[in-house]
């Protein structure tokens, strides 16, 4: 789900970057780091939306180094899984374990236990695509799924997210380009 | 609410499933059913506690409402998905009945009830409404189960309700439109039947009800007994998916909300309903409690970052949140593999994804797999690429070969034992990529912003006898401990020779953009041919004419050349210089990007000055001249400048001879693109996604190949081909048939495959294995084995065999395995499954046969101090470490022994004129060998003709040997005394110190 927060951030500017565009350069610096990462509680930071120039205050000069280190807020288009949250993805990649598939940035997995049980036999490595019981479902990467978050976990910089396409109005959405 | 809200019932023991009911789920899981997973039962809460809350309440004797749990009104969690501890399940109907010592008031207020529920049926139509009347009237109710068992197929009733409802779960994904037709159908029938009957019905039901009611005595207890005794019997399962949205409203509408009390999971995992018939089962031995279905536990099949991805829980208390910085995505799993032991293994799946899975899952993934294979009469096979099908290198003198290549393919056609040198290129700054990156479809427009380094392949001798021999009999897959795109170039690579086209893409972009040029070239032409004919009328001088004859020739030659050319760089410096030439600016510096057309541009230019000289200067033809002859070298803007080179009949030739060169290269480029994309699929074909590298297992480091990543049961189908043995047996988790330290069985080692003009050279990715037969290149005492040599060094006629003889091996297995596993079949029929002999056995098995009945005594070849090893493994043979030549020796079906004596049959010398060899020497009948002869046999499992590798007769064979052999030899023998030194002063130190 996409929302918009108002978040914080620590700008560390070296004293080469000051100078008259100062405030430029810390929205500038800013993008730069925060953009594309996933924050582990608010999911990822998809855009910088605004960044209000009157919050950006005096800095405070670090002794050791001589860079100064800007506490900026600014808010901030996000993207964060949610459990049960229906979703359309992406398939990225098919295994013999499941199917990746990506909404954006973020990563889904979803496990052959999680596929409908006539789906679950179905890996066929020689297409690389999971192929229901009766051949009408052909999951292979480029398709459009539509499915359940059940879990997510946050490492560094990155979500994963498991799904399930195992329930009613889930499952393939769209054939692919190839496909 | 009532006192009842959020009831749920929680037993903890462990029941041992039911063998039918197990059989029934079991596809749900993929696992092996033959394990006892936890169970938690789902109850609708007992009567017995309505007893006795009821009697709690008769004793105050106001309060005369009592609770009655009917049954699951409808299931919120689709059955066989996973509920969370705490979610709402299922809402279950709880009836109120306030019961009086008048029994009127029951039958009244039942009446009153009976009402309520029949009227949504009749106006809304819903199941669940419907199976309400219907326990309202137990007898009658009874009476259609019994219709329906009969005449399943006729009548409407729940029973078909039902069955509709199981069809939709089988589909859950595409809800069709005929379950709610029927759902439709049966709503409307109900509506007709129900119409018609109710008034008799009813009131017949209310007289038997109330017949019960008098026949017991007047305690409520009673009551409610009689009443759940006819309850099971009704079970109405409202599906939500069964039902479209508006008709779900309708069912909770025409139910009360105070009626409906949620069950709430009482542990998290797979929920299970119970069959009907099993439910009433239940009921019949169990009043108290009525078993509606039961929570599975999840067994946590596959674990990705810490998280089971069937159920979203962390089966340990690992923390996996701490900063684990490694981004590699095993981070998580490795610690969880600690700590939860042996039942997890990590596999790597195709597209290089580090999951971990259960022992279960993992068996039965293989079981999966070996099922598919066996139908379709495959073996599974792992092949290395570097120093085993190709040698990679990075010095650029490799560029020298390439024309080579180029022209010797050409010439020999495919000729296996071409010198086929090809180029790839790669990233230079790999292993910077962050992870999702490298996960993305890698694009070739992105390459262009990125450093490239060029790389040269050499493919090893017979690689395509090799892939095309075992392309219908084995899976193939790649390991290598290189990138993940360098792993991708090089199969790229293989395919394209497999194929026999000799352009890799970059060749195919070259074309296109020498296409482009001649086409913008011939408008450019046709245009000013129209203002040609109407300006110029006449203009001839010899020299032009002779000038533009050899400039024609001169393309020609260019364009062949060009065309064989496969080093990118060199053509484009080529070209480059030629521009530079041709215009006389200095501008030496092009962007990748500018390259495309500033040429195209400063044509242009060219052609409107040509144009105005021609149109006004018609006496200076110098300025004209002066071109074409700088130009003689170029090859499509000279040929343009011809055309300008204003006299009609030459034009027309030119024009011929441009229209010719355009249409063969168009050709030759749809050829070639063609033959790139019969590549790909091929690439497909043979090795699909089963590519895995080294940025995919990277937290196994460079010197660790398991086969357990790939084959999580350790790949009883599997061959492995590689030229190291030592990084498989560095895996620490090998099956358990071989000693640990030493590799499977199911390796295939082959002979080190080195380029020889760059051995050992910019290697790309990690050092080739150890040859042990490499001291026979050292002395040149046999001739045979020094023209062997030699003509090995001649990087353009390789006597290199070893791939046929992979070839040969893999042959002879995958014929002995289904010669054997199909006897098993007919034999042991359909049981064989487990009785299949596994590609390691027969491995075994055949290499036990080569040398049996030989007695081999190795000389020179295991240092002192390892010689104490191997006695060692002679006393606790499954132990220890064997040394690698001992280990050959035995697994070939050779004795080994340590002093030679008249049952000796070889005696393996790495040099002449050791003890060993001279005794051997006096003993007729045994030969004196080198190691290369024991090599090639476990190379090829094949006895190996001795003839090559006989050291000649007689130790006057040692003067013969040549300087540098002699220092070579020496420096060997170094080496092994160093060796003894270092491991006796060792033994010193220990013993004294």
């Amino acid at each position: 789900m996409f929302y918009v927060k108002s978040l914080k951030h620590e700008i560390v500017a070296q004293p080469a970057l000051f100078g008259p565009k100062l405030k430029s350069t810390i929205v500038r610096l800013l993008k730069e780091e925060v953009e594309g990462l996933a924050l582990a509680e608010y999911g990822y930071v998809v855009n910088v939306i605004e960044v209000p120039e009157h919050e950006i205050k005096s800095g405070i000069i670090e002794y050791d180094t001589g860079d100064v280190v800007f506490s900026v807020k600014y808010t901030a288009l996000l993207l964060r899984p949610f459990i049960n949250e229906v979703l359309d993805a992406v398939v990225h990649q098919c295994n013999t374990l499941g199917f990746f598939a990506f909404v954006g940035p973020l990563r889904i997995f979803v496990s052959k236990h999680s596929m409908p049980e006539d789906m679950l036999n179905g890996w066929n490595p020689d297409k690389d695509s999971w192929i229901s019981d009766d051949k009408e479902v052909v999951i292979s990467s480029g398709c459009g799924v539509r499915l359940r978050i059940k879990g997510r976990t946050v490492e560094q910089g990155n979500i994963t997210a498991i799904g399930t396409i195992k329930d009613s109005y889930l499952g393939l959405m769209d054939e692919g380009e190839e496909g | 609410m009532s006192p009842l809200d959020s009831f749920a019932i929680l037993n903890e023991q462990q029941q041992q499933p039911k063998r039918d009911d197990d059989d029934e789920n079991d596809n749900n899981y993929g696992l092996s059913t033959r394990t006892k997973r936890k169970r938690t039962e789902i109850l609708l809460p007992p009567t017995s506690v309505l007893q006795q809350q009821d009697e709690e309440e008769e004793v105050q004797e106001d309060c005369n409402d009592c609770f009655i749990v009917v049954d699951v009104d409808h299931w919120m969690v689709l059955p066989g998905s996973i509920v969370k501890k705490g979610e709402t399940v299922a809402m279950a109907i709880q009836k109120t009945i306030s019961i009086n010592n008048n029994r009127n008031d029951i039958t009244n207020k039942q009446k009153e009830l009976e009402l309520e529920r029949i009227d949504p049926v009749i106006t809304t139509g819903t199941t669940t409404t419907a199976a309400a009347v219907k326990h309202k009237r137990p007898n009658r109710r009874r009476k259609q189960i019994q219709q329906t068992q009969q005449q399943p197929t006729t009548s409407i009733n729940i029973g078909n309700m039902n069955t509709n409802i199981h069809t939709n779960h089988n589909i859950p994904t595409k809800p069709s439109s005929n379950n709610t037709n029927n759902n439709e159908n049966a709503i409307s029938l109900i509506k007709e039947r129900l119409a018609s009957k109710w008034m008799t019905t009813t009131t017949a039901a209310a007289k038997t009800e109330k017949k019960d009611t008098l026949t017991n005595t007047n305690k409520t207890t009673t009551t409610v007994q009689v009443t759940m005794k006819a309850v099971p019997s009704s079970i109405s399962v409202v599906t939500k998916p069964s039902t479209p949205p508006p008709t779900t409203a309708a069912t909770t509408s025409s139910i009360k909300p105070k009626d409906l009390i949620p069950i709430i999971a009482p542990a998290t995992g797979f929920l299970r309903m119970m069959q009907q018939q099993q439910q009433q089962k239940q009921v019949n031995t169990n009043h108290r409690r009525r078993l509606i279905g039961y929570i599975e536990e999840c067994l946590h099949p596959t674990i990705l970052e810490g998280m089971c991805v069937v159920c979203g829980e962390r089966p340990t208390t690992t923390t996996t949140t701490t900063t684990m910085p490694n981004n590699n995505n095993n981070s998580n799993t490795d610690s969880l593999l600690q700590h939860t032991g042996p039942n997890l293994t990590q596999v790597t799946v195709s597209g290089g994804i580090t999951m971990t899975v259960s022992q279960q899952e993992g068996q039965s993934m293989a079981q999966w797999d070996a099922n598919r294979l066996f139908r379709q009469q495959r073996l599974s096979l792992v092949l290395d690429l570097d120093h085993t099908l190709v040698h990679a290198t990075s010095d650029v003198r490799a560029r020298n070969y390439l024309g080579h290549n180029t022209n010797h393919n050409n010439k020999t056609n495919n000729n296996t034992s071409a010198a086929g040198v090809r180029t790839i290129r790669l990233p230079l700054n790999e292993g910077t990529t962050d992870p999702l990156q490298l996960q993305q479809p890698s694009n070739h427009l992105h390459h262009q912003q990125q450093q490239w380094a060029q790389h040269y392949v050499k493919l090893r001798p017979h690689v395509n006898d090799l892939l095309r021999g075992i392309e219908s009999t084995y899976e193939v897959s790649v390991y290598t401990a290189g990138t993940k795109q360098y792993a991708e170039e090089v199969t790229m690579v293989l395919c394209r020779s497999l194929l026999g086209s000799s352009r890799d893409w970059d060749d195919i972009e070259r074309l296109r953009y020498q296409v482009q040029v001649l086409q913008m070239a011939q408008q450019q032409q046709q245009q000013q041919q129209q203002q040609q004919q109407i300006i110029i009328i006449n203009d001839t001088s010899k020299n032009d004419n002779t000038n533009t004859m050899d400039n024609t020739e001169d393309i020609e030659n260019n364009k062949r050349t060009n065309d064989q050319i496969t080093d990118r760089q060199q053509q484009h410096e080529e070209e480059e210089k030629e521009r530079n030439r041709d215009i006389n600016d200095g501008d030496d510096e092009y962007d990748n990007d500018d390259k495309a057309h500033q040429p195209v541009k400063k044509k242009r230019k060219k052609i409107s000055f040509a144009v105005s000289t021609v149109e006004h200067t018609e006496h200076h033809p110098d300025g004209e001249n002066d071109n074409p002859i700088t130009d003689a070298t170029t090859t499509t803007t000279t040929s343009f400048h011809h055309t300008k080179s204003d006299h009609n009949n030459m034009i027309t030739k030119d024009e011929e001879e441009e229209e010719e060169d355009l249409e063969r290269l168009q050709q030759e480029l749809v050829q070639a693109v063609e033959m790139e994309q019969a590549a790909h699929r091929l690439r497909q074909k043979l090795f699909g996604s089963r590519v895995y590298s080294r940025t995919d297992i990277g937290d196994l480091g460079q010197h660790v190949k398991s086969l357990k990543r790939i084959f999580p049961c350790g790949g009883t189908m599997a061959a492995v081909v590689d030229d190291r043995e030592d990084v498989w047996a560095n895996a620490d988790d090998n099956s358990d048939t071989t000693i640990k330290g030493e590799p499977p069985e199911n390796l295939l080692l082959v002979r080190p495959y080195h380029w020889q003009p760059f051995v050992g050279f910019a290697d790309i990715n990690n050092p080739a294995g150890t040859d042990l037969s490499e001291p026979k290149q050292g002395s040149n005492n046999n001739n045979t084995n020094n023209n062997n040599n030699t003509s090995n060094r001649d990087p353009y006629n390789e006597q290199d065999q070893q791939l046929l003889w992979t070839r040969d091996i893999l042959h002879r297995l995958h014929q002995q395995y289904y010669y054997h596993n199909q006897q098993c079949k007919t034999t042991r029929g359909t049981s064989g499954n487990r009785n299949r002999r596994t590609v390691p056995e027969l491995l075994k098995q055949m290499r036990q046969t080569v040398l049996q009945g030989c007695t081999l005594v190795l000389s020179g070849l295991v240092p002192l101090h390892k010689q104490q090893a191997i006695a060692a493994a002679e006393a606790s043979p499954n132990t220890t470490v064997r040394p690698p030549i001992v280990r050959f020796a035995q697994s070939l079906g050779a004795k080994t022994q340590d002093k030679v004596d008249e049952t000796v049959t070889h005696v393996v010398a790495a040099k002449d004129g050791s003890e060993k060899a001279n005794i051997a020497r006096t003993i007729p009948g045994c030969l004196l060998v080198r190691p290369g002869w024991l090599m090639e046999s476990y190379w090829s499992i094949r006895k190996a003709n001795v003839q090559p590798y006989l050291m000649a007769q007689g130790p006057a064979a040692i003067p013969i040997k040549n300087a540098s052999s002699s220092s070579n030899r020496d420096e060997k023998d170094d080496d092994d005394d160093d060796d003894d030194d270092f491991a006796l002063e060792l033994e010193d130190e220990l013993l004294n110190g």
